[in-house]
């Protein structure tokens, strides 16, 4: 019975791997015809354009109220927010979006937003007064993510449908707030009763461009345009967006080159010369809001002592560091705050690269030897950490002192810089990118006093520059201005201080096609394709 | 029978209880905060703290473990830490895509490794003979993900004759859409009638599949070989050729059918060890199954994931091993006296 059963199998499989083998040139290399089931969207035209992103990471959450991570390349082209950070150089910090203006109180306390009329969500609902109260609700509500942007907003009211006021519990810029790319997405009240799996399922309740048509976790998420978007639809615009996961970065490099991808990220820097030389294809670099710092134990000797700080600071081969391991592609850090970011100080100092500076610091701080060692925590398997840690262990031992590499898994090295000051690691590397575009994210997090560390892992402690960068903060919501100088005398405490070491801005590379028009990377929204703005 | 059947049984639900208990433990002492994991990218204090009550990590470990075992009972193998999602859900998403790899690729060990192995055995010695010799044997002990990686090269890189990853085709997932009913694309496809996307799924599966089959293709082949050598030198085989039965009658119609017995035992065992072998090839050839799934669960640190998904694959050998006791057990009733 058993090789009855046997051949039975046998033949059906044969028979399937003849009829696969007989049937043609394989679609992999030429997409079939679409004409035996070709979809018919309302208006859209015969054949569909499609935009295809060839992303390199999987969308863990696509709930707008919980999502914080790399998902926003899915949401942001779902989702709107209020307001929008504009690319670096634009004239305004920040345009309209679905509100057309919005003012705040003198002390910032109280900020009313009007919105704009005759927007519709994807599942119909009206875009009014109370669906932005109930999205910023239910975010607070769920309280996952970045949901603590809004920890400020005491209440909201909404006067009527157009107009919303949030009133706070302390002065914030809620303005640029309500430009995150992360839990300040507008949600359909629609969705009340929905929960993060029926979003993860692959549903949406947004009131942007595209809506999921359909969604393969760990594959791809394909979009569809929302015929009845605000902002209207164009010739040239794309009917479909496909948002496809593509882990291996040989594989991006071949999906881009080829055509089949339109847009890709992260690529391996050796290689974006020669991709660079394809005339299909474009490598747009730009500055990025995301930094790397090592984190200096200000609690712990040698450490504790600003001097010896400062001689550490001199002794990091910035240059040679990014020329080799970052390929070119990256910035020395002015301070702690990404260059071209509101609040940044293009004529901050920086520590060059000098030995002989480091060693008479070391000497004035009585050690003129060195003599003493250092532990530096890094996540295992960066090896871009890796690099600037074996690097800086050359140049650190010239000065007679020891540099001890620790890798570690993220979770174990974060423990470990969460624990006592006096027995964590004396360097902790990581980088550090904001929630939404504020130099408060950066300077308050990793150096605002705390009593039990979070992120202030290299536990700085300073109350002067507390209450300077908490007032700055309260000022930015009004006075831009000065909160920025502010910001920025702020961030000279630290760079004097040698609170950390400042070591790179990174550089946002992004592959896009030749024939892509109308693309501009936004540093505010990191890999972020918009993809109602381009055309072919 | 009764008795030997309760005490596999019993041994099986050990086995079982006693690997979640260990690896419940393992994951809880590593050092590293849970609550802080589950709270995600850049908690606050409070996200943390709220994240620790929700989960119950406050509570001590034997409270934890046993509220884990109730939850499983009753069905709920948790939430991922990093994704939120149910993980029940989330196998539900993924297995098929693992099961269709390994189903595939069983039966390719079937079709191919048989035959093979009975031309081995009836030609034993022969040229035929040697070169699957040789063939095997580098096929038990080449690592996939190296040959992955070659196969990728030449199928893909040189050839252009095979897709490099994945399921299926953007074009087709744009333009040939197919319901989603049991999660296999081959059924699935085949379901809806739609022929482009059946074959899609097709070229799809091949390379994968067929990586993943190189160990039990070796394997059904040498086992094959061996038991139709001595299946061969039985009497009634000399008795069937000297009645002058066609030589492939005598190959597949009598040896085969005493032949094959082991091998589709060693078949079984192979299909679970190809669970788990398909991991790598899932995380290669970015194929969205459960090895990828716990790939990244490992990476990330995903307790709960980590935990479901060892739980799992050891039902699935502990119920295969189960399952080749008892057929054993009927084969040859003297294993049951034992």
């Amino acid at each position: 019975m058993k090789p009855k059963l046997f051949s039975a199998f046998s033949l059906v499989l044969a028979l399937a791997i003849a009829l696969a083998a007989c049937s043609g040139t394989p679609p992999a290399t030429q997409p079939p015809a679409s004409a035996t089931e070709a979809p018919a969207p309302t208006a859209a035209p015969a054949q569909p354009s499609v935009l295809t992103i060839a992303n390199s990471t999987t969308f863990p959450d696509i709930d707008p109220s919980t999502s914080f991570s790399n998902d926003s390349a899915v949401t942001s082209n779902i989702y709107e927010t209020l307001t929008r950070y504009n690319p670096p150089g634009s004239k305004d910090v920040l345009s309209p979006q679905l509100a057309t203006s919005w003012e705040s109180s003198e002390d910032s306390l109280t900020w009313t937003f009007h919105l704009r009329q005759g927007v519709k969500f994807h599942d119909g609902e009206p875009f009014n007064s109370a669906a932005v109260k109930f999205s910023v609700e239910r975010t607070k509500t769920l309280n996952g993510g970045a949901a603590w942007i809004w920890g400020a907003v005491n209440s909201i009211e909404t006067p009527d449908d157009y107009t919303v006021v949030f009133h706070l519990d302390y002065a914030t810029p809620l303005d640029l707030i309500a430009s995150s790319g992360y839990a300040a997405w507008m949600i359909s009240p629609g969705a009340k009763d929905k929960d993060g799996a029926w979003f993860n399922a692959g549903h949406d309740a947004g009131t942007g461009p595209y809506t999921i048509e359909s969604y393969e976790p760990g594959q791809r998420v394909i979009l569809t345009r929302f015929d009845d978007y605000w902002g209207g639809w164009k010739a040239g615009q794309f009917d479909k967006v496909v948002i496809e996961v593509v882990e291996d970065p040989t594989v991006r490099q071949q999906k881009i080159e080829s055509g089949e991808a339109d847009w890709t990220m992260e690529l391996a820097t050796e290689n974006l010369a020669s991709v660079g030389n394809n005339p299909d294809v474009k490598v747009v670099v730009n500055p990025s809001f995301q930094n790397l710092v090592g984190l200096l134990n200000t609690q712990k000797p040698p450490l504790d002592d600003p001097k010896v700080r400062q001689a550490l600071s001199y002794s990091f081969p910035y240059e040679v560091f990014i020329n080799t391991a970052m390929s070119g592609y990256a910035t020395q850090a002015r301070g702690v705050i990404p260059a071209g970011m509101y609040g940044s100080d293009e004529s901050l100092f920086q520590y060059p690269f000098d030995l002989d500076k480091a060693k008479s610091l070391l000497t004035e701080a009585g050690h003129p030897d060195g003599g003493f060692e250092l532990s530096m925590t890094y996540v295992t398997g960066n090896t871009v950490e890796q690099q600037a840690g074996e690097l800086w262990k050359a140049e650190l031992a010239k000065l007679g002192i020891t540099l001890n590499l620790q890798p570690m898994a993220w979770e174990a090295q974060w423990d470990l810089g969460k624990g006592d000051p006096a027995n964590a690691q004396d360097v902790f590397v990581m980088y550090w990118w904001p929630a939404y575009v504020t130099p408060y994210d950066f300077l308050f997090n990793m150096f605002h006093t705390e009593e039990q560390p979070l992120f202030n892992l290299g536990y700085y402690r300073n109350g002067d520059f507390d209450t300077l960068i908490d007032d700055a903060n309260a000022l930015s919501g009004g006075d831009k201005a000065k909160a920025e100088s502010m910001f920025q005398e702020a961030s000279k405490m630290l760079v004097d201080d040698a609170a950390s070491l400042f070591i790179f801005d990174q550089s946002n590379i992004h592959i896009v096609r030749a024939d892509l028009k109308g693309y501009v990377d936004n540093p505010a929204y990191s890999h972020v394709v918009f993809a109602y703005q381009l055309s072919r | 029978m009764a008795v030997y059947l309760l005490r596999r049984l019993a041994l099986a639900a050990l086995v079982i209880i006693s690997v979640s208990a260990v690896t419940f433990v393992v994951a809880r002492v590593i050092p590293s905060d849970p609550a802080a994991l589950y709270a995600g990218q850049r908690p606050t204090a409070d996200q943390i703290e709220a994240a620790r009550e929700r989960l119950g990590l406050d509570q001590p470990l034997y409270a934890q473990y046993i509220r884990f075992l109730g939850d499983i009972l009753q069905g709920d193998l948790g939430t991922s830490y990093k994704t939120k999602h149910p993980i029940l859900s989330d196998i539900r998403t993924f297995l098929p895509a693992t099961l269709e790899l390994v189903i595939v690729s069983t039966l390719m060990a079937l079709l191919v490794g048989v035959p093979l192995g009975v031309f081995a055995g009836a030609r034993r010695g022969g040229g035929f003979d040697q070169v699957t010799r040789i063939a095997s044997i580098a096929g038990v002990s080449i690592p996939t993900f190296w040959l992955a990686l070659i196969f990728q090269l030449f199928f893909f890189g040189a050839l252009k004759l095979l897709p490099l990853s994945s399921r299926m085709s953007n074009s087709v997932a744009l333009f040939n859409t197919f319901p989603t009913i049991t999660g296999f694309y081959l059924i699935d496809s085949l379901l809806a009638g739609n022929l482009v996307a059946w074959r899609d799924a097709a070229w799809h599966i091949l390379l994968p599949a067929f990586t993943l089959a190189t160990y039990p293709i070796s394997l059904t082949l040498r086992m094959t070989r061996a038991a139709m050598v001595e299946t061969l030198s039985e009497k009634y085989i000399t008795a069937a050729r000297a009645q002058g039965l066609p030589e492939h009658d005598v190959l597949f119609r009598y040896a085969l059918k005493n032949a094959i017995i082991p091998t589709l035992t060693v078949l079984g065992l192979s299909f679970a060890y190809s669970l788990t072998g398909a991991f790598l090839i899932e995380v290669i050839f970015s194929w969205p199954g459960l090895g990828k799934y716990v790939t990244d669960a490992i990476l990330n640190v995903d307790f709960p994931v980590i935990v479901s998904a060892t739980l799992i694959v050891t039902v699935f050998y502990v119920f295969i091993n189960l399952i080749v006791d008892i057929i054993q057990a009927v084969l040859d009733p003297r294993v049951a006296l034992r």
